[in-house]
């Protein structure tokens, strides 16, 4: 392991490096099936894109992003993301995304999304984690309910899949609940 | 008691990956059902929650990959197991 951020059963956390850049981080965003029921990835992405973004991570407060990787065969399989995150009222947006397909079946992004919680709660100490998913993404339905969020809200017809108008669900997760529950 | 929970395990599993109760075995798991995607994982943990008014903690998620290993948890979760 590379410079493990915390290590689970079948992957572990880290910060991205130059050669996740070189690798196929880039090309993740740019796929029409990861990106469907992404609401800020209409355009395509590029390497120099991607390297943009990974040079504003560094030193960067505001939003942690950590590289998924495989324990068994070290290789770089998806990202996963606390952004917004506010230092006064201690909330934070979490994001993830599989990026190989052959793992998008399989529980990584469960375990991936788990401890990106504990990252948010016990490392950094955050008292709410937000998120959103368009009301079509039936495994972010389901990812929230396991993890025990709370439906806050609902953008209306937010956005435009296929030519359907679809709503935005946004849910939140709060320390105690989080805590009540793995401790 | 290990005879009705078992049985109920099966009715859940079941139910969420649409198969018969003779489908499934101790060592049924993702690689034995077809069905058994990460979706329905989440779907299992859940229906399992609810059947037996439990809450697994995330390590325990991760840990449900077969129906001896949801009994095995689930024996240590219910009140009457415990020692």
């Amino acid at each position: 392991m590379y410079n493990p951020y915390m290590v689970g059963k079948q992957i572990y956390l880290r910060h991205p490096t130059e050669e996740d850049v070189q690798g196929k981080w880039h090309e993740w965003f740019s796929d029409e099936e990861l990106t469907k029921f992404m609401t800020d990835r209409f355009w395509p992405n590029s390497k120099e894109a991607q390297l943009e973004f990974y040079k504003s991570l560094i030193n960067n407060k505001e939003r942690l992003v950590l590289s998924l990787i495989n324990k068994s065969n070290n290789e770089h399989v998806g990202v996963v993301s606390l952004s917004a995150i506010n230092w006064v009222h201690r909330h934070a947006d979490i994001a993830l995304a599989i990026g190989e397909k052959k793992y998008r079946k399989g529980s990584i992004a469960i375990e991936a999304f788990s401890m990106m919680l504990k990252v948010a709660f016990v490392r950094l100490n955050l008292k709410n984690v937000k998120s959103s998913y368009i009301a079509l993404n039936k495994e972010s339905e389901a990812l929230h309910r396991l993890m025990k969020f709370t439906k806050v809200g609902v953008y209306k017809k937010f956005v435009c899949i296929d030519s359907n108008n679809i709503d935005v669900i946004v849910e939140v997760l709060d320390r105690e609940t989080w805590l009540k529950r793995n401790t | 008691m290990k005879t009705n929970i078992s049985d109920r395990i099966k009715n859940v599993m079941s139910a969420v990956f649409g198969i018969s109760n003779e489908e499934i075995s101790d060592e049924s798991s993702p690689d034995t059902i077809e069905s058994w995607d990460s979706l329905k994982h989440m779907n299992l943990v859940v229906s399992l929650e609810e059947e037996f008014n439990v809450e697994f903690t995330d390590d325990n998620i991760i840990e449900l990959i077969n129906m001896k290993l949801i009994m095995a948890v689930l024996l240590e979760k219910l009140p009457s197991n415990r020692s």
